[in-house]
């Protein structure tokens, strides 16, 4: 913005100049009565110049035309320094603008004046330099260079110190040292993203105080030395002028170096600021922080999943009465609470608790409190950290479950065995038929007993193979009428009084399965229907060709399963109301059996009605199927 | 020689104790759940009861809260329990009885307790209305 307006500017006394040029109107070319003029040459680079800036600040494909233009800008400045090396005037200006428009249009210079070439070509240099991606150091020394030659310039002319400026013909216009000036800047303002000037416009601490401090350090010394000059004897202007030139440069750079210090360390702190943004904002745990000044309550996300409370809230109640409580649900006093206790110094680590949000449900926390401590080591506020541990209670619910659960149902067999074997030491030495009775019922009992912690340690095992998917299957094409057939016929002695009958729909294809794991299935399946069904009462065994697959399924005609424990029967450790009056064991058989079939790639599910039955269905995928996935 | 009822619903433990509490001379009745217990019950009060917790149909602490309804004196019987349960002690507190084994139990100790409730003969005191049924979770 500020550079378009240099820009503009510089454009605008070109065009003057050149207009004073044709219109024969002296003042517009020099300015200054009696000073010497702007050449239409350099009026013309100056035209240029401004050109190219707008260019460069237009950007995409118009700063290759801008950088262009700066080299030709920079021409009539590299001409006037091969004069000077060369000693001649070449008469660059009549060559392009003709003898009669020079010689009319006010007091011409000739030569441009050596300072003013060297300012040029620093100028097109600083143009060439211009642009995102090239270091700004370079472009801003360049640009301060010509600024400084120029401005030196412009201040002779203010005091009227006539050997800062030079002696007519080859002196420096006013006209053109202000528009070196005005070009200098609109360079340095180029690029808003980069370079010392651009700080001016930022909006950061150290922008801040350059904007109020160089207007000052360049203004103060001219003011005080206008008042010198104006006052003082004749002979103090050239003084004057030095010392407000050296004031000027020494003190904007002590300012613009200062400022971009401050810049940097801020820039850097922003950047520190953003990456603890992220952090406290992607955080898993729920991070709170309580401003014990203003009593404000801040929350990152998860903290605001957890508790329902908004991201910044001004009541540091919030959190704590309803919200947080200890384990069991009662409520943590005021003085104990871990906001509180951070607030008085104190550090609370993972200290269990229990969050109740609003629509009513727990959460269970580990909570930790730390004070946030002031530049004088006063408390300003607390952090607090809540780590979701839903998960591990779950977990310790599980394992206190399954340590119960195992406990108890081991304990029965493990009775019957000792005491069994106290019998059978008792009745050791007995010879007559009532003592080898004695021994004999024993020794089954000890039999029967041992067999049960077998079973109950094989299904636990599968259950946690299960558990981690460990299970390994060997699965080859079985004949499914006549597999299932074998099975049945093998269980049948040990499903009492049941008559198990077998149907074949359709024609079943051959199942890829493991023998021995599908043995388990339908064993286990056989097993629970005599179980849970009345004495005599049927069991229908059905193998049914269904879409790629074959669906087995096994009909009681029992009690069946209430629909509300349907959804959880083959849940680990889950046994129906029925199985637990029972004491049917472990309450793993369906769990397994669903595990079993899920890592054959197959489904299994269960059709009942309270007392009439149940029928469990097992889909497995033929081996046809299996074999093209 | 006392006479005592069984109530255990795992038949081989229940077998086991009998045939063993047989050779020591004792007249043992068995039921398989507390409904059935309650119902020999009314045949002809034991000396004791021995009581298992977990049962279908009607459980141990069940039955005993049973026994103290009506008033007929199955309130006065003492009551020995024997579970594999992981709390006994608590519910054997619960019913008021002081004599309970958990499982398993060497018979020595069943012949232990079993004579002292026989010689103490101290009754369970009368027990609330039973907490539910002590189903897995």
């Amino acid at each position: 913005m500020l550079s378009g307006v240099c820009a503009a500017l510089t454009f605008a006394i070109g065009c003057m100049v050149l207009v004073g040029w044709a219109a024969h109107i002296a003042w517009m070319t020099q300015v200054l009565p009696r000073s010497v003029a702007m050449r239409p040459l350099t009026a013309v680079s100056f035209v240029l110049g401004a050109v190219a800036l707008a260019l460069l600040l237009a950007g995409g494909r118009a700063r290759v035309f801008g950088r262009a233009l700066g080299v030709l800008s920079m021409l009539d400045g590299l001409g006037a320094l091969v004069e000077y090396a060369l000693g001649r005037d070449l008469h660059f200006d009549r060559l392009v603008f003709g003898r009669n428009m020079i010689e009319s249009g006010g007091l011409y210079p000739g030569m441009m004046s050596l300072d003013a070439a060297v300012a040029f070509v620093l100028l097109g240099v600083a143009l060439l330099a211009s642009g995102p991606r090239r270091p700004h150091f370079v472009r801003d020394a360049l640009a301060a260079a010509a600024g400084t030659i120029a401005g030196v310039v412009a201040l002779g002319y203010a005091y009227g110190a006539t050997s800062l400026y030079g002696v007519p013909p080859f002196a420096m216009a006013l006209p053109t040292a202000i528009a070196i000036c005005l070009l200098a800047i609109g360079i340095v303002l180029e690029d808003p993203q980069g370079g010392l000037l651009c700080m001016l416009v930022h909006g950061s601490v150290g922008g801040a105080m350059a904007r109020r401090l160089v207007p000052v350090t360049i203004l103060l010394p001219v003011a005080l030395s206008l008042v010198l000059v104006i006052l003082g004897p004749r002979d103090l202007k050239l003084g004057a002028a030095l010392l407000v030139a050296a004031l000027v440069i020494m003190f904007t750079t002590v300012v613009l170096w200062n400022a971009s210090a401050l810049e940097r360390s801020e820039q850097s702190l922003r950047v520190e600021r953003a990456r603890l943004e992220t952090i406290v904002t992607c955080a898993p745990h729920g991070i709170v922080f309580v401003d014990a000044v203003e009593g404000r309550v801040e929350s990152n996300p998860a903290a605001q999943r957890m508790s329902g409370v908004p991201a910044v809230s001004n009541r540091a109640d919030d959190l704590r009465v309803d919200l947080v409580r200890r384990p069991d649900g009662t409520p943590i006093p005021r003085e104990e609470w871990p906001g509180e206790r951070a607030l008085r110094g104190e550090s609370v680590s993972r200290l269990e608790a229990r969050i109740t949000r609003t629509d009513g449900t727990n959460l269970p926390v580990l909570m930790s409190a730390t004070p946030v401590r002031g530049p004088a080591d006063q408390i300003t506020g607390a952090v607090m950290a809540f780590e979701d541990i839903t998960v591990f209670k779950e977990l310790e619910r599980l394992r206190d479950e399954f340590a119960s659960i195992v406990a108890h149902d081991l304990r029965n067999p493990i009775s019957s065995i000792l005491m069994n074997s106290e019998l059978l030491l008792r009745q050791a030495d007995g010879q007559d038929a009532d003592a080898i009775e004695v021994r004999t019922a024993a020794l089954e009992r000890i039999r029967r007993a041992a067999a049960r912690l077998g079973d109950m340690v094989k299904d636990l095992l599968d259950a946690s193979r299960i558990d981690v998917d460990r299970l390994t299957l060997d699965r080859k094409p079985l004949p499914s009428r006549t597999t299932v057939e074998a099975i049945v016929d093998e269980v049948r002695p040990t499903l009492g009084q049941h008559p198990v009958k077998v149907a074949t729909e359709g024609e079943p294809a051959p199942i890829l399965a493991d023998p021995v794991r599908f043995d388990q299935i339908l064993t286990n399946l056989l097993e629970n229907a005599a179980k849970y069904s009345p004495r005599d009462a049927p069991i229908d065994v059905k193998v049914a060709a269904s879409a790629d697959g074959v669906e087995v399924s096994v009909k009681d005609e029992g009690m069946g399963i209430a629909p509300d424990e349907v959804p959880r029967l083959f849940d680990r450790f889950y046994q129906a109301k029925r199985a637990r009056e029972m004491r049917a064991g472990l309450g793993l058989g369906l769990y397994i059996v669903h595990g079993l079939v899920a890592a054959h790639g197959g489904r299994i599910w269960v059709d009942s009605e309270p007392a009439h039955g149940s029928t469990f269905h097992v889909w497995l995928p033929s081996a046809h199927a299996a074999e093209r996935h | 020689m006392a006479d005592l009822l069984l109530v255990d619903d795992d038949s081989d433990i229940a077998d086991t104790l009998a045939e063993f509490l047989r050779e020591e001379g004792h007249h043992v009745r068995i039921a398989a759940n507390g409904e059935e217990g309650l119902r020999l019950l009314d045949v002809g009060y034991p000396d004791v009861v021995l009581l298992d917790v977990e049962m279908p149909v009607l459980d141990g602490p069940r039955m005993a809260h049973g026994m103290f309804l009506y008033d007929l004196g199955r309130e006065r019987v003492p009551i020995l329990f024997l579970s594999g349960v992981a709390d006994l002690d608590r519910i054997a507190a619960h019913v008021g009885t002081p004599y309970y084994l958990p499982k398993p139990f060497s018979l020595d100790r069943l012949l232990h307790m079993l004579a002292r409730a026989l010689r103490e003969r101290a009754a369970p005191t009368y027990p609330d209305e039973p907490r539910p049924p002590h189903a897995r979770r």
